[in-house]
């Protein structure tokens, strides 16, 4: 098997190491850098807004930017962590504990490059964990029929809405509410048309693209403009002119087992649907903390907690792939954002994957190695560079992002409606983004709102309408059982609270 | 019961009659002549009594009796406070509302207008929502920025973008 994989992945590395690919690896690594700088401006809205653009290309070619995006993002998040005190990814946020401290200190360029060389430590680590754990987990996905699916999809849905938000329920009704738009549109089965209340643009759905442009981007520069016009535009930054070397000896020795520490529990983490990159850092600066012999250094400038962090997040980043790559089931909204891009491309993700199209996989798995060179390259000596992105008006940034929005909706289909859409999905993320209800549930809803329709009705066809094949089938019954485990602790979590803990 | 307005409750209160209602029409809805077990019209109805299960969920425990003061809510609200002795349109929530006021402009408006001249417009729009001033530099970046991605896209990637008033 091991010779296997490695002369798949060398084909893999045949693929992505022809020009246009490395191009747009290039391309994909580079902006997942400028917007993980950019605060407010995110991997998401960057991936949501671009992929209509991508419709002409490749798909290897447009899924290796893609995912370049995905994961380039969280080392260029770590520089305005360290170097201004703004998380400029969600998940960068404990970087700030340790980063911003040791930049204080004078250490800012020790800090950036241990959080440079632990993302790639990390990067590389998951994308050979991934390669190891792609033949295995879908062979098992090969075993699974229609109720297996279903059950798999139900579990994913459940712990994104659970686990992904402080309070469960609303999850839950956001995964809800996108498995209520996704009925929208034409029945695959019957033909039968649902909820478009007579407009023929709806015939074919919401497309997730319009929901998600609106939703992260549109949303994005609404908060945006509100934090430039509350807290101003330019954050203080000179520590970046601190000390002189970039990292010791020794210091890299003290990052070493914390990278390792940080990388398994990103990766662990990170396969799980629903915990992203930001749950996998608050487990591993949590860890590094206890297991410390100075834990009293921790917030204070402390090496490790920065290397800790910045190896679980990048693990966690590259874990989310398995899921999708291995039975074509994403556990947040960046892997939702793919699953619908692959769809969309003609792929067929799931187990079948890696048989249909060998060349694909692994081209995506190469790219990972080599992203994550480009990703270091990018990150240690260029760092400077990117840093000066902060000096970018924000607010004439914020005027680009819309009309980049707008552009992205319209050249989809060249429709108003959907246009119209966007807006009102813009409203409505900036309010559920106002009163906390989670929108990666909604997205993954939709995203997975008509395969789980389709699994339930091919389940009920094999079982002539028996709903018990869900737990007669032994792979199906297991599923079946952690989905619910999973609702049974949101339901505890939820009466153990306060009641306004609950609905935030 | 000090503060009647509450985003949960009133999602809440309108998630029910509105899923009522769209689980009647599913229900109601002229069945196809495909031979099912299951109906087109089993899902959604489903996942909405879901959604009804779930807003009466978020309903009571808007309501539930509160038994202190939660960590939650002795929070300082440092971010909204400086706001509270603002007029209405100074309030950061006002650029916002503004930026969704342009976009609707916006959609209006590309039919008669075109691509080109509402997206220039549109840049220079959103950037004065926030910022006062510096009119040379956006304008030169808003309409070098829109060229750019008018020609790119009609020219290099033939994409259809509407043309209006120009006719280009």
């Amino acid at each position: 098997m091991d010779s296997h994989i490695w002369s798949n992945l060398f084909m893999g590395f045949g693929i992505a190491f022809t020009l246009q690919n490395l191009w747009w690896l290039f391309v994909g690594v580079f902006l997942g850098t400028v917007v993980g700088v950019l605060p407010g401006l995110g991997s998401l809205s960057t991936m949501a807004i671009l992929m209509p653009m991508t419709f002409g290309m490749d798909p290897i070619s447009a899924v290796i930017m893609l995912t370049g995006i995905h994961y380039g993002s969280s080392y260029g998040g770590s520089t305005t962590s360290i170097l201004v005190n703004i998380p400029g990814e969600g998940s960068s946020m404990m970087t700030c504990m340790d980063g911003y401290p040791m930049a204080k200190q004078g250490r800012a360029k020790a800090a950036l490059a241990t959080s440079a060389i632990g993302s790639f430590f990390a990067g590389t680590v998951s994308a050979l964990l991934l390669m190891f754990l792609a033949i295995p987990i879908s062979s098992l996905g090969m075993k699974f029929g229609p109720p297996e699916y279903f059950a798999v999809m139900l579990l994913a849905l459940t712990m994104v809405g659970s686990l992904s938000t402080e309070a469960p329920l609303k999850g839950i009704f956001m995964v809800l509410l996108g498995l209520l738009l996704a009925v929208i549109g034409t029945e695959k089965q019957t033909g039968q048309i649902r909820f478009t209340f007579g407009v023929d643009d709806l015939m074919d759905g919401v497309n997730f693209i319009v929901v998600a442009i609106g939703m992260f981007g549109v949303t994005v520069v609404m908060d945006e403009s509100e934090r430039i016009w509350r807290f101003g535009f330019k954050p203080p930054r000179d520590q970046i002119k601190g000390a002189g070397l970039w990292i010791t000896w020794s210091e890299l020795k003290q990052s070493f087992m914390p990278y390792v520490r940080g990388t398994f529990l990103g990766f662990a983490t990170g396969v799980l649907p629903g915990l992203g990159g930001m749950t996998a850092t608050l487990l591993a600066y949590g860890v590094e903390k206890q297991v410390s012999k100075h834990p009293e250094t921790f917030g204070k400038g402390a090496i490790e907690g920065v290397a800790s962090v910045e190896a679980s997040n990048n693990a966690a980043n590259g874990a989310n792939l398995v899921p999708l790559m291995t039975l074509g089931i994403p556990g947040n909204a960046s892997t939702a954002l793919l699953l619908g891009a692959f769809i969309m491309y003609g792929l067929k993700p799931g187990p079948l994957l890696m048989e249909t199209n060998p060349e694909f996989f692994w081209a995506v798995v190469a790219s990972l190695y080599i992203g994550n060179v480009m990703l270091l390259i990018l990150n240690l000596p260029l760092v400077n560079l990117f840093a000066k992105l902060l000096d970018v008006p924000e607010a004439l940034l914020n005027g680009l992002v819309l009309a980049l929005c707008v552009l992205g909706v319209y050249t989809r289909e060249s429709s108003m409606v959907e246009l119209y859409l966007m807006i009102l999905f813009g409203v409505f993320g900036y309010f559920a983004q106002r009163y906390k209800y989670p929108v990666a549930p909604l997205l993954l809803g939709l995203v997975l709102g008509d395969m789980l329709e389709q699994a339930l009705l091919r389940s009920m066809s094999v079982s002539n309408g028996d709903p018990t094949i869900f737990f007669t089938r032994p792979i199906s019954l297991v599923i079946m059982i952690a989905a619910g485990i999973s609702l049974a602790y949101s339901f505890m979590k939820f009466y153990r609270r306060r009641p306004e803990e609950n609905v935030g | 019961m000090k503060n009647i307005f509450n985003f949960n409750r009133l999602v809440a209160v309108l998630t029910i009659p509105i899923a009522t209602f769209l689980i009647v029409l599913a229900y109601r809805a002229p069945r196809p002549n495909v031979p099912q077990i299951v109906g087109p019209h089993v899902w959604p109805i489903s996942i909405l009594g879901l959604m009804i299960i779930c807003a009466i969920f978020l309903f009571l425990q808007t309501i539930r009796k509160k038994e202190g003061p939660s960590p939650c809510a002795a929070a300082p609200v440092s971010d909204t406070e400086p706001d509270v002795d603002l007029k209405w349109y100074r309030k950061p929530e006002m650029t916002a509302v503004l930026t969704i006021a342009g976009l609707l402009v916006y959609a209006f408006l590309l039919g008669t207008f075109g691509f080109l001249i509402c997206t220039i417009l549109l840049v220079v729009y959103q950037t004065r929502v926030i910022q006062k001033g510096h009119w040379a530099r956006n304008i030169i970046t808003a309409v070098i920025f829109s060229l750019a991605v008018y020609f790119g896209m009609t020219k290099l990637l033939m994409v259809n973008l509407p043309p209006g008033l120009l006719g280009w």
